[in-house]
């Protein structure tokens, strides 16, 4: 699924002039294709990421999700919010910088918890856990599966998150800045895990950094600054 | 995974904030579920007092007077009414006075019972005490014990020749302790009137309190028991339908006898007059019937003719018997004719040869009256009357003693000379004439003087005035043995024993209606609560807005997961209402330990708002069930209130943790001309700081200052009304309408303490005694009833009332004044429309929940149905017992109703404590209780007071709780300022510093809500006459302080904790 960018910008109103985040931004980002925006704090890398995850909305322009069957395009942020929040379910998966795992639920039942949202007893069907148990295998965590992330070092709990998000095998992962609370070791793994499964499940990345290294690993990288793509 | 694992695993991780929420729920329930239990415990308590207080007894007839005790028989024998109301047994019940012969301790207001029933069989010569009145007594085993209560008269007291001393209307009885009964037992609680006071019950043998009032066989109630509830249905006819069949003519105290002389019959009455309502069947089934009014003159003087006005007349005759009659006089032979007119009169031949009377002389007379005090008056007949007829010696009606009823003490003498006359009649023998004495030698009392029917008004007492009805005999063909004719029959058929005052009471139908109680106790509960129950639902709101604002990453998390509002709504609602469930559950139990704390304490510390032990705990399944229902759904309704704004939050901000910010488009302000700009010195201090954060936050700040700050406004202003009796009795217009003392005697005094007739009447061993001339009195009737103060907690039906004589308003503090027609009216409205009545405030208010211009439906005491209408209420009177009635409406309604109940006193200040002591030694016997208006203010007060107390209490919690409140504001605006605070620490603050600075911003907050509150309140105290009770003031707030700043204390901690310099980096 091709996901296409027209025009679009965000803005906040201010006493004086608008805010203006992101500016006339088009693009078009192909399918499975894994991306790196860099740019420096305030460039509108985490605003454009959130508008493309559906958790923010443009002031003006389209976000437009192109099936590979050319059939007609798919416009989540004109859905309505019951509607959106399962679009995102079931299409998107987020790595968060913090990991934003859930205290109270242990590795395994956090990477189950996006097939929660999907609703229908999906997540408490044996497929469903199984998918969770080779996710958890696959970011090489089996052993961690009853870990509460208290008892989980930094690296591990994103490890976790990055098989949170793709659970429910999403066609878009984005990741803004996975690696920001991590050491560059971590850091290095994280991201190789990241694209190879990705690339496994052939599902389109973009990823937020700092670090231009880690973007050089992306199939393309764009650098943003005050709204605007370079 | 499910999404109920998902909410049970959240419940466990923030346990130690869910037991919080868990426990303000609970404290929601079990304060809103206890009061509706204290209410139906109340309720319930009553109930099962009134069960225990009847024992046996279903209803209840009330007679006016005493009747034969052989109506029980009669009403036994007939299997459908024992069917309809049960088995009948006499009893007599009064009001008295016991006295510990060895010791002389003493008691009055004793209720006296005798009843032929098997629970309540005393041995002959002894007697039982209830607990209430052992413990005045203190009687020790086999006491001697002397018993005072008021004798049977015949003769109405109202009436001209009724005697009204201290001997005749008094009895005596002299009995043994046979024992003390206590605990709820009928003996012990049995009272005709609701109440959850105990009564102050002494039992007699029937036989002893019949010998001690010298009516042998005399009864003034019965009781109806029954075994096991009736199978029958209830009956469908009257009461007083059901036991008119049953009496007879004796019952109604008339007399029906052939008078040897005219063959006629003559309906007389045992008790002088002939009532109203006899009068009224008369005149249906006898409209000829002839009507006699005797009665006695003092004097009778002929006046000289006209032609000759300076003419020598006769020595006026004294002592004379006449009767006001409407029997034909004027014909010769009395047997046609017509009867009298207004102005004349027919005199029997004796005294037409006494005083040398003719045909067409004139006459005047004097006669007794008695005035309202009591007191006799000698009067004079307002006109004169002329001779329109002399009786021949043979006419039936010239010298017939059977038209003058028994007088005691005159009637019965053998000579005018040893007439033993009433106290005060002015009885002089020297003026008794040997021809006086022939006559009465030869016809007794037989009247001498003939008047018109009319001029037995000079006579008339609320009774009556007729004492003899003079019937024709009809023999009926059927029955010619007959003597009496149809008439008896006829008679008992006319009347009806309602019309006489008989009064059939359901009592226990009655007593459990009233045990409903005259004040709601859950509303009560629930308004003393109100602080209580509204802080802990604010500490509900403030805890689940922090649960939520811990976890709001977790919710953007899961929005950022796909997780729909709805869903986290959904999430979010099962898991805090599945807390209330569990709180409702826990705060239900706790709701009966609640119960009963305060069911102890009202049998306690708040034992003077109920004046009974006797509660106890009860639970209803129906408030076990509506008192949880209700906290769940506010439960609900204040957590979905709170919680919805945050499932509609935009996943971003829910991720970062923090409240959307708003951006402000306000513009700022231009900036100042160059030529004022000055340089203004910028201090920036920890107090600056923490003012400015409260301001960042002010609906938040404005919110705990308004609830701190109106608690305590109330509890001030709650304190402040503190009700005191006023030191100066002596002032008016005051709640104690300027009277010093007040007197209640069981037995009415019917002597006049102001002047020296009445206190001889009274028998007061010295009625010279200068303490009694110093003071004036002003005397009161009272009607027996229920006590309408709040000091009754059962509902009065039947309230007592007291004469109010006119110009005694104005001396009392109104608070509803009487409309301007009102006192016009009180002399214009007939008995037919409502009655008008004042109140006091709170007894209108409270108890009989009763507005100026409402009406209240009334039995009066001839059983006729009335309705009195509240014109005024009085505010804080010594009045809070009885509603107060106008003195004609007072006589009209009971005119049974002779003798002051209640004696108002005024006095200098120095001789109230003698005179109380003096008036209750020599009025004893009429157990009479003299005490301080102050005192007597001061019991009603005891009740407000202590219910402001308990309202104080409840409140003082709930501000406590409220203080708890500040603690969960602190830790809320530490996670709202996360970002800002570790800002502080990374400027280089030091954690010390931020504590301070979260605790002044907090603090500040109790302190200004706390004096918001006071302040205003003390002001306003500080207008009103009623002191404060400072020290529990301050310690209460004290304490307020101290908890809420303990609270803030014990959250710094855990808001400061994960504070670091390096948690910026989140934000």
């Amino acid at each position: 699924m091709q996901i296409e960018i027209t025009n679009l910008s965000k803005s906040y109103p201010t006493p004086t002039n608008p805010l203006e985040i992101l500016r006339d931004l088009t693009l078009l980002i192909p399918s499975a294709q894994s991306t790196a925006i860099l740019g420096p704090s305030g460039s509108g890398k985490s605003t454009l990421l959130n508008i493309l995850g559906t958790l923010d909305t443009p002031t003006s322009g389209s976000v437009a999700f192109l099936p590979r069957d050319r059939s007609s395009p798919l416009s989540p942020l004109t859905f309505a919010p019951a509607a959106l929040a399962q679009f995102r379910a079931a299409y998107i998966g987020f790595v968060f910088q913090d990991h934003h795992l859930l205290p109270q639920l242990n590795a395994l039942e956090n990477i189950l918890l996006p097939k929660l949202a999907l609703g229908g007893g999906a997540a408490s069907s044996k497929e469903s856990s199984d998918r969770a148990a080779w996710l958890l295998a696959r970011i090489g965590l089996e052993s961690r599966r009853s870990h509460l992330p208290t008892q989980l070092s930094g690296g591990e709990r994103q490890r976790i998150a990055i098989a949170r998000a793709l659970m429910n095998a999403p066609f878009l992962l984005l990741a803004d800045e996975p690696t920001g609370n991590l050491d560059p070791h971590t850091a290095d793994s994280i991201i190789s895990l990241l694209l190879s499964i990705a690339t496994e499940t052939a599902a389109t990345l973009i990823a937020v950094t700092h670090n231009p290294a880690l973007a050089e690993r992306f199939q393309k990288s764009y650098t943003m600054h005050n709204g605007q793509l370079a | 995974m499910k999404l109920r694992t998902l909410i049970f695993r959240t419940l466990a991780h923030y346990r130690a904030l869910n037991a919080a929420l868990l426990l303000a729920i609970a404290l929601a329930t079990a304060v809103l579920t206890g009061s509706l239990l204290v209410g139906d415990s109340v309720r319930h308590s009553l109930r099962t007092l009134a069960t225990q207080r009847l024992g046996p007894v279903e209803s209840v007839l009330l007679a006016p007077d005493f009747v034969d005790i052989s109506l029980v028989e009669r009403l036994n024998a007939d299997p459908d009414f024992v069917a309809f109301y049960g088995t009948a047994h006499a009893g007599i019940t009064l009001q008295g006075r016991i006295a510990d012969v060895a010791t002389n301790l003493s008691a009055s207001s004793v209720s006296v019972f005798a009843i032929d029933h098997p629970d309540s069989q005393i041995p002959a010569g002894k007697t039982i005490l209830n607990n209430s009145l052992a413990d005045l007594l203190n009687p020790a085993p086999d006491a001697a014990l002397h018993l005072t209560i008021p004798a049977p008269v015949s003769i109405p007291l109202d009436a001209t020749l009724a005697r009204r001393s201290r001997s005749d209307i008094l009895a005596a009885a002299n009995v043994s302790l046979d024992r003390i009964v206590s605990g709820p037992s009928f003996l012990s609680l049995f009272s005709l009137a609701p109440s959850q006071r105990s009564p102050r019950n002494l039992w007699l043998n029937l036989r002893d309190l019949q010998s001690a009032i010298d009516r042998p066989h005399a009864a003034n109630f019965f009781i109806f028991t029954r075994d096991k509830p009736s199978a029958l249905p209830p009956p469908t006819r009257s009461s007083s339908d059901a036991l008119k069949k049953h009496f007879t003519l004796a019952d109604y105290h008339l007399a029906l006898q052939k008078n040897p002389a005219t063959a006629q019959l003559d309906l007389t009455s045992t008790s002088t007059y002939l009532r109203p309502s006899v009068l009224t069947a008369l005149q249906k089934i006898a409209p000829h019937a002839q009507l006699f009014s005797t009665n006695l003159l003092t004097q009778v003087t002929l006046a000289p003719p006209p032609s000759q006005p300076s003419a020598p007349t006769p020595q006026p005759l004294h002592y004379v018997i006449a009767t006001a009659t409407n029997a034909p006089l004027t014909g010769s032979g009395g047997g046609e004719g017509a009867a009298l007119n207004d102005h004349e009169v027919a005199i029997n031949q004796w005294t037409a040869d006494q005083l040398h009377a003719k045909v067409g002389d004139t006459l005047s007379f004097a006669f007794l009256r008695r005035i309202p005090d009591g007191t006799l008056r000698e009067m004079p007949s307002s006109k004169s009357f002329t001779i329109a007829a002399i009786l021949p010696p043979d006419h039936p009606l010239a010298t017939d003693p059977a038209l003058t009823p028994n007088y005691p003490g005159l009637t019965d003498s053998d000579s005018v000379a040893d007439w033993s006359p009433p106290e005060g009649f002015p009885f002089n023998p020297k003026l008794v004439t040997p021809a006086d004495e022939d006559y009465w030698k030869d016809h007794r009392a037989a009247p001498k003087i003939f008047l018109p029917l009319s001029a037995s008004n000079l006579w008339a007492t609320p009774l009556g005035t007729i004492t003899s009805a003079r019937l024709p005999v009809e023999i009926p063909p059927e029955n010619p043995q007959s003597a009496m004719g149809h008439w008896p029959s006829a008679i008992l058929q006319a009347l009806n024993p309602a019309d006489f005052g008989f009064s059939f009471q359901p009592l226990r139908k009655q007593q459990l209606a009233a045990a409903s109680g005259s004040t709601d106790f859950s509303a009560l509960f629930l308004g003393f609560s109100f602080f209580l129950i509204f802080s802990a639902l604010c500490l509900l709101a403030l805890l689940a807005k922090l649960a939520v604002e811990q976890r709001l990453p977790q919710l953007g998390l899961l929005a950022s997961l796909g997780f729909s509002p709805q869903k986290i709504t959904r999430s979010l609602l099962a898991e805090f209402l599945s807390l209330a469930l569990l709180g409702t559950l826990l705060g239900t139990l706790a709701a009966i330990v609640y119960t009963a704390l305060i069911i102890h304490l009202l049998t306690t510390w708040w034992l003077p708002a109920v004046g009974t032990t006797a509660l106890h705990l009860h639970l209803s399944s129906a408030s076990l069930l509506q008192g949880p229902a209700i906290s769940l759904f506010i439960t609900a309704l204040t957590l979905f209130l709170s919680l919805r704004k945050y499932a509609h939050r935009s996943p971003i901000s829910l991720l970062t943790g923090t409240p959307p910010q708003k951006i402000s488009t306000r513009k700022p302000p231009l900036a100042p001309p160059k030529k004022t700009l000055k340089i203004v010195p910028c201090t920036l201090n920890l107090r600056r700081l923490a003012s400015r954060n409260n301001r960042l936050h002010p609906t938040r700040s404005f919110l705990i200052i308004a609830l701190l700050a109106s608690a305590s406004f109330l509890l001030v202003l709650v304190a402040s009304m503190k009700q005191l009796p006023p030191a100066d009795p002596s002032l008016t217009p005051s709640g104690t309408g300027g009277f010093r003392l007040i007197l209640t005697a069981d037995i009415p005094l019917l002597g006049n303490l102001n002047t020296r007739e009445g206190r001889q009447l009274l028998a007061l061993k010295d009625p010279h005694n200068p303490l009694l001339s110093r003071a004036h009195y002003t005397n009161l009737r009272a009607s027996p009833g229920q006590d309408i103060s709040c000091l009754n907690m059962t509902q009065p039906t039947q309230p007592a009332i007291l004469e109010f004589p006119p110009g005694i308003l104005s001396r009392f503090l109104i608070s509803s004044p009487p409309t301007p027609l009102a006192e016009l009216r009180n002399l214009l409205t007939p008995l037919t429309g409502p009655i008008p009545v004042f109140a006091d405030q709170d007894t209108a208010q409270y108890i009989l929940h009763l507005h100026c211009g409402d009406s209240l439906p009334f039995t009066d005491q001839s059983g006729q149905p009335r309705t009195l209408q509240l014109d005024a209420t009085l505010s804080g009177s010594i009045f809070q017992s009885q509603l107060l009635m106008d003195s004609a409406h007072f006589s009209a309604l009971f005119p049974l109703q002779t003798g002051y109940s209640v004696v108002l006193i005024e006095c200098p200040e120095e001789d109230a404590l003698p005179l109380q002591k003096l008036l209750e030694f020599e009025l004893a016997d009429f157990s009479v209780s003299v005490e301080p208006t102050t005192a007597r203010l001061a019991r009603y007060k005891e009740v407000a007071n202590t219910y402001l107390a308990t309202f104080q209490s409840l409140g003082s919690l709930g501000l406590l709780l409220g203080t708890l409140g500040l603690a969960i504001v602190l830790l809320r605006s530490t996670l709202e300022r996360r970002a800002e605070l570790a800002l502080l620490l990374a400027l280089g603050f030091t954690k010390s510093f931020l504590t301070r600075l979260l605790l002044l911003e907090n603090a500040s907050l109790l302190l200004v809500g706390l004096t918001l509150g006071t302040l205003p309140a003390l002001s306003l105290a500080l207008f009103t006459p009623r002191p404060l009770n400072f020290p529990a003031l301050a310690l209460s707030f004290t304490a307020i302080l101290l908890a809420g700043l303990l609270s803030l204390l014990l959250a710094l901690p855990l808001a400061t904790k994960s504070l670091t310099p390096a948690s910026l980096r989140n934000h």
